[in-house]
């Protein structure tokens, strides 16, 4: 914890360059946290790389899907970039279950438990009073409870399906194929956030839309 | 034809080859490069090309069969148009094709200045570019036009005309204009296009060349009539390319006087009118006037604010939001903002409204000025409804008028989290802990379910109640009976027995006292009791009932007791 204050302290104090190294030793010590992830990206911004702080703020979202600062500094981070490439709306599957995407993984599970804490207290008080509104509450209670549970399953489903890379290349080209000497179908710049559909060979497979499909050497990315 | 032609292999080779080696500034070069052997390979690497200005022009394919021979070619075209004079390599190109990197042949060009008869007055094409001043304040609006002058047909008109942007700034006025001229006795079709430039700072600026990439046709007429003895079949047309550049221009800017520089200047300059409007000169406390403010003249009008009236609390002031209209006029920028406020008078009175000042800097005559709107009177008369103003009704009137939009003037990220409390470390896998979690409340839930279960039981079932606690109570009065020993063995046997039958009515759910032994044994057994625990219950009865009407005692009180506390060990094993 003394090392976040201490961090948060360098960028008060302008020393970005300093701050963002502080952050990073964190994180790749495995301190995993969204305000962490989000303070890092804001620094990112401060230096001009705007790649790396997306890819950070991105990596917050995950974690502090509701967080309203986090919102505004990623719009704005997306303006800066050159293609100015807003994240993919929601699937079907992300449209139906509309709160999941609200709610982090563990919030979800959390969530889930608070409901089956209730359901098997209900089902024990069901024991003395066994009346229409209980039952009636039991039963939502009940199919609540199911619902939480696809609702976690759909979370990973769309955590794991969904792999959104950001370019952190000041320019990519987008190749036909696995090689560079295929034809280039069109660029990309540092900070475009892409959908990866495939991965060989040291190149991954990006999708921009229906139309835009094509191959950028891994390193130029980052997920 | 129907023959299908052989297909041999054929090497691969890669050529280049320009259309002339040695042009002038005005002429473009075509740069082809060709590629034989195959017609499926991707477009060419081009080397680096500084001195010139590349376009692609297309690519042309062939296919040739000679001697049943099938050869194919492909070649890529591209115009390059000099930048500079002097001698220049155009390098290899590069070529990939199967999977291997073929060269083209470097080649040599001189780039020379055009000849002096291209200069002069009688060319059939030429442009011309100029300024109209060719000294200016900072933010005078100078125009800086561009001007084709041709005789002959001009077609596919490509203009390229850098202003300098780091001393000017651009306006556009409108399309080009074309008209006709006459220069040394010879008519030319002109075409002109203008953009009005807006110095930024004060020094030399530079107006770069403006470069013009066209096609011209020439009318040729042969010497040899044709058979028609028709001059239309004797007529050509020869089609040239041109690259055709102005004379770079300078322009000396100057900064703004000092002298005499009103306070609170705001770099407006140009020539201006200012007017002031009222709606009503005479209204009630509380109606509504709108006071229009409005500046027209050329310059820079699009600068021009003017902050809320500052009317002593006699009116609530609303302002709109200004209204800009721009229209060219003689290649001049000239236009009209106009501002308008609504008054609502707090007081009744009469009121004069103060005059509002412009100060610009007028550069035809280099000094400052300020122009003012004249002052306007105007009676306020109380309220004829006799009420106080309502200051919530006012503020209805401002919503009928539209709102003044704010001004975005920067745009930043929000500040860092520093809740040192949320940055704890979040791990997100599902593990063990998580799955216990979810399982405990419903294990909890099935210890709390058999516990109730058999509360209710101990509460609602009698047979049940009897049968649980039967054990207890036969213990506790043979416990009693254990303390009495003193008494007589025929009373002690007959509550042993007592104390027996009972446990097994208990346990039986039935009224123990009344009945004999053999219907204890009969009972146990269809309890599922085991055959030898009812033998052995039978025969310890019958042996109390013996010792109850024996005329002498003879037994053992404590062995009696021992024998019953066993007996009862067995059957509460087996119930």
């Amino acid at each position: 914890m003394n090392e976040v204050a201490r961090a948060n302290d360098l960028y008060a104090s302008n020393n970005y360059l300093q701050a963002a190294d502080s952050y990073e030793s964190l994180r790749e010590r495995g301190f995993n946290n969204g305000h962490l992830y989000y303070n890092l990206g804001n620094t990112y911004i401060r230096l001009g790389k705007i790649g790396p702080a997306i890819l950070n703020y991105i990596r917050a979202q995950k974690l502090i899907p509701r967080d309203e600062n986090l919102q505004a500094n990623l719009n704005y981070a997306i303006q800066q970039t050159r293609d100015k490439i807003m994240p993919p709306p929601p699937d079907t599957l992300a449209t139906l279950f509309f709160w999941v995407s609200d709610l982090s993984v563990n919030e979800n599970i959390n969530f889930a438990l608070a409901i089956n804490l209730t359901f098997w207290l209900i089902l024990t008080a069901w024991f003395y009073f066994r009346t229409d509104f209980l039952r009636l509450v039991r039963n939502s209670i009940l199919f609540s409870l199911l619902l939480a549970f696809v609702a976690i399953g759909v979370k990973l489903h769309l955590e794991s399906s969904s792999r959104t890379g950001v370019v952190l290349a000041k320019t990519v080209s987008v190749k036909s194929g696995l090689d560079a000497s295929n034809i280039t179908l069109f660029e990309l710049h540092e900070g475009a956030l892409v959908n990866i559909t495939d991965e060989r060979q040291g190149w991954v497979e990006v999708q921009l839309d229906s139309k835009k499909k094509g191959w950028i050497p891994k390193d130029s990315l980052e997920v | 034809m129907g023959l299908s032609s052989p297909v041999f292999a054929e090497d691969i080779r890669a050529l280049a080859s320009v259309d002339r080696n040695q042009i002038t500034l005005e002429d473009n070069l075509q740069l082809s490069i060709t590629i034989q052997g195959t017609q499926n390979t991707p477009p060419p690497e081009l080397p680096s090309l500084p001195d010139f200005r590349v376009t692609s022009s297309g690519t042309s394919s062939s296919t040739q069969i000679i001697n049943f021979k099938r050869s194919v070619s492909i070649t890529h075209k591209y115009r390059l148009t000099p930048m500079n004079i002097g001698q220049f390599k155009i390098g290899s190109a590069r070529i990939r094709a199967n999977g291997k990197i073929y060269t083209t042949n470097p080649i040599t060009i001189v780039v020379q200045k055009p000849t002096v008869q291209n200069q002069s007055a009688d060319k059939s094409v030429f442009v011309e570019t100029n300024v109209s001043k060719k000294t200016a304040f900072v933010g005078e609006q100078l125009i800086y036009s561009f001007k084709l002058f041709h005789r002959v047909e001009a077609k596919n008109l490509d203009l390229s005309m850098p202003f300098g942007a780091s001393h000017f700034q651009k306006e556009e006025l409108g399309k080009a204009k074309t008209y006709q001229s006459v220069i040394n006795g010879i008519q030319y079709q002109v075409q002109e296009i203008s953009v009005a430039l807006f110095p930024i700072k004060p020094g030399k600026a530079a107006i770069p060349s403006a470069m013009l990439d066209l096609d011209i046709y020439h009318r040729t007429r042969s010497n040899r009539r044709g058979f028609f003895n028709d001059p239309f079949f004797g007529q050509g047309i020869r089609a040239e390319h041109k690259v055709l550049r102005s004379k770079p221009l300078s322009v000396k800017i100057l900064a703004l006087p000092e002298k005499n520089k009103p306070r609170d200047f705001k770099n407006i300059i140009g020539q201006f009118n200012i007017q002031a409007n009222l709606g009503k000169n005479d209204l009630e406390v509380g109606d509504t006037t709108t006071l229009t403010i409005t500046v027209s003249g050329k310059g820079n009008i699009r600068g021009v604010i003017f902050p809320e009236p500052d009317l002593n609390l006699q009116f609530k002031v609303y302002p709109d939001k200004p209204e800009f209209k721009q229209a060219v006029a003689a290649n001049q920028i000239t236009g009209q903002k106009t501002f308008k406020f609504a008054l609502v008078p707090l007081k009744p009175g009469t009121v004069t409204l103060p005059t509002l000042t412009l100060d610009y800097f007028d550069p035809e005559a280099k000094f400052y000025r300020q122009i003012k709107t004249r002052p306007i009177i105007l009676t306020v008369r109380p309220s004829s409804t006799e009420e106080t103003l309502n200051h919530v009704q006012s503020n209805s009137i401002n919503n009928n008028l539209k709102k003044t939009e704010i001004e975005i003037l920067a745009e930043d990220i929000l500040p860092i989290h520093t809740q040192l409390n949320d940055f704890q470390n979040v791990n997100n896998e599902i593990g063990t802990s998580t799955l216990i979690r979810f399982v405990f409340p419903a294990l909890l839930f099935v210890m709390a379910a058999f516990f109730i279960r058999k509360q209710k039981r101990w509460t609602t079932d009698v047979a049940f109640y009897r049968n649980q606690k039967a054990y207890k109570t036969a213990s506790q009065k043979l416990e009693n009976l254990t303390r009495s020993q003193k008494s007589e063995p025929k009373e002690f046997v007959s509550k042993l027995s007592e104390i027996l039958r009972e446990y097994i009515g208990d346990k039986l759910n039935m009224q123990g006292k009344a009945i004999t032994a053999a219907e204890v044994e009969q009972k146990l057994k269809e309890s599922d009791y085991q055959d030898n625990a009812a033998n052995e219950t039978r025969k310890l009865l019958e042996k109390y009932e013996a010792l109850q009407y024996t005329p002498v005692s003879s037994g053992n009180n404590l062995e009696l007791l021992n024998e019953s506390q066993n007996i009862i060990k067995i059957l509460e094993k087996k119930s």
